[in-house]
């Protein structure tokens, strides 16, 4: 799976939003806030080929938490941005 | 610090990317409300926000901030859009205020719009609105609205997706001064200047063009209720960028063209009182301000309490006399001569307002509006 193109995601004061700005997006109507991991993640996968599995590592590498969790958290993530549209 | 001290320094750390001290006991209510009144509730936000400043409103300040992030998103893919339309159908399209404006911010997040303004010409209006409205089939339009300086297309109310078209970026009742202006819009509005928005070249107008149309444009919001410091940061920035942009021979021609253009509309002293408010309360170089003189300081200290009174259409029909005031009354829906006394009273009460800050230009302006509508 990969993250759609045309996003661009802005910090602002330790918050993140995610602005859909590509013309393709122009039916795109969801206000779409990240968390810290959230963005983590989404900055590092954008633009490329990922899995749970790419996931998962991101998240051990940045995080201390057991690889149980950080796999809950990643299908977690992938669940959300399904949902939301933003990847495919 | 007071309120409207801290407001400037923020607008002009907005502006500028200067740096500005927050005291820790600021009373962010009053701040916030001076800051909606100018238009500049959204730069406010972003500029608090990126600085890791909290106040006790982030609550409702935050969401808001974020979808007004999202429509500026939306609108800027309607202006690209819209102009990729145009110009297939070999109508040559810019885009005017909005983000092009937006983008000469050091963070263009900063300054939000809410529509999109693009300039066709004379020649291609009819036609553009004839592509736009088939293009749009379920859209709302309004057309001649303004006086017939454009044509407004509503796509979508609860997405915020409008757009207009104009005709003219602006229009004179004196003959001559139109004459200068429409000239001077043809020279400068050729399509050369593009902006990249999400990797599409949108032509905007030049930072020439921009030094001039903005401060008119301010100017109109000014005489009827009212204009906020977010157009004049607009117009303080235009400036700067065309100072930075044209070489000292370009911006002698420039500055000959504003003097020759506002000497017909007998707006110099005008251009000349804002221009002391935006260098010393906005901190525009004098450089960067074609014409500068320190004549009016008098007249832009009284504008001032004008502006930060009015904010951004918000004049009041009542007040200190010493002020202007909004026309109060209604326009009557029938009855031709009821409009017509209606119209006559309106004109004279706007001219005596304008007449106490600039009464050679209420004159003038009294005197064109009269002799165009008799001809008429």
């Amino acid at each position: 799976m990969k993250t759609k193109k045309g996003f661009r995601l802005r910090e602002l004061g330790g918050d993140y939003i995610l602005i859909g700005e590509s013309v393709e997006l122009v039916n795109f109507n969801n206000l779409i806030t990240f968390n810290e991991a959230a963005a983590y993640l989404w900055q590092k996968v954008e633009g490329k080929e990922f899995d749970v599995d790419t996931l998962t590592q991101l998240l051990l590498d940045e995080y201390d938490v057991t690889e149980d969790i950080a796999r809950q958290d990643a299908q977690a993530t992938i669940d959300d941005w399904k949902e939301i549209g933003i990847i495919h | 610090m007071n309120q409207e001290q801290l407001f400037f320094s923020i607008l002009r750390s907005v502006l500028w990317g200067t740096e500005a001290k927050v005291p820790t006991d600021t009373d962010w209510q009053g701040v916030l409300n001076l800051a909606a009144r100018q238009k500049c509730l959204h730069a406010l936000s972003v500029w608090l926000k990126a600085h890791r400043i909290s106040t006790p409103f982030d609550k409702q300040l935050t969401p808001t901030m974020f979808m007004v992030l999202q429509r500026q998103a939306r609108l800027n893919q309607l202006a690209i859009s819209m102009i990729d339309l145009l110009m297939q159908h070999y109508i040559p399209a810019t885009l005017i205020k909005g983000y092009s404006l937006s983008a000469l911010y050091p963070d263009p997040d900063t300054r939000d719009f809410g529509d999109v303004d693009i300039y066709v010409g004379e020649e291609h209006y009819e036609r553009a609105a004839e592509i736009a409205k088939a293009a749009y089939p379920n859209a709302h339009w309004y057309s001649e609205t303004h006086g017939g300086i454009h044509f407004i297309l509503v796509i979508d109310e609860n997405l915020d997706r409008v757009v207009e078209l104009h005709r003219v970026t602006m229009e004179f009742h004196d003959k001559r001064a139109d004459a200068l202006y429409q000239a001077f819009t043809h020279k400068h509005l050729d399509g050369s200047t593009t902006l990249d928005i999400y990797g599409h070249a949108v032509p905007v107008p030049c930072a020439a063009y921009n030094a001039l149309y903005v401060f008119m444009h301010a100017w109109h919001h000014f005489e009827s209720t009212g204009v906020g410091f977010r157009q004049l940061g607009d117009w303080a920035l235009c400036l700067q960028l065309a100072h930075e942009q044209l070489t000292p021979a370009e911006w002698q021609t420039l500055t000959q063209e504003i003097d020759e253009m506002l000497t017909a509309m007998h707006m110099k002293t005008a251009w000349q009182t804002f221009g002391h408010i935006l260098v010393n309360a906005l901190h525009l170089p004098i450089e960067a301000f074609p014409l500068y003189t320190t004549d009016y300081q008098e007249r832009a200290n009284r504008l001032l309490r004008q502006l930060l009174r009015d904010g951004h259409g918000g004049r009041p029909a009542k007040g200190d006399c010493c002020l202007m005031k909004r026309f109060a009354w209604e326009r009557p829906k029938k009855d031709r001569l009821l409009q017509k006394s209606y119209t006559a009273c309106r004109l004279l009460f706007e001219a005596w307002q304008m007449a106490k800050f600039f009464p050679d230009l209420a004159w003038h302006e009294l005197r064109a509006t009269l002799l165009a509508s008799f001809i008429h």
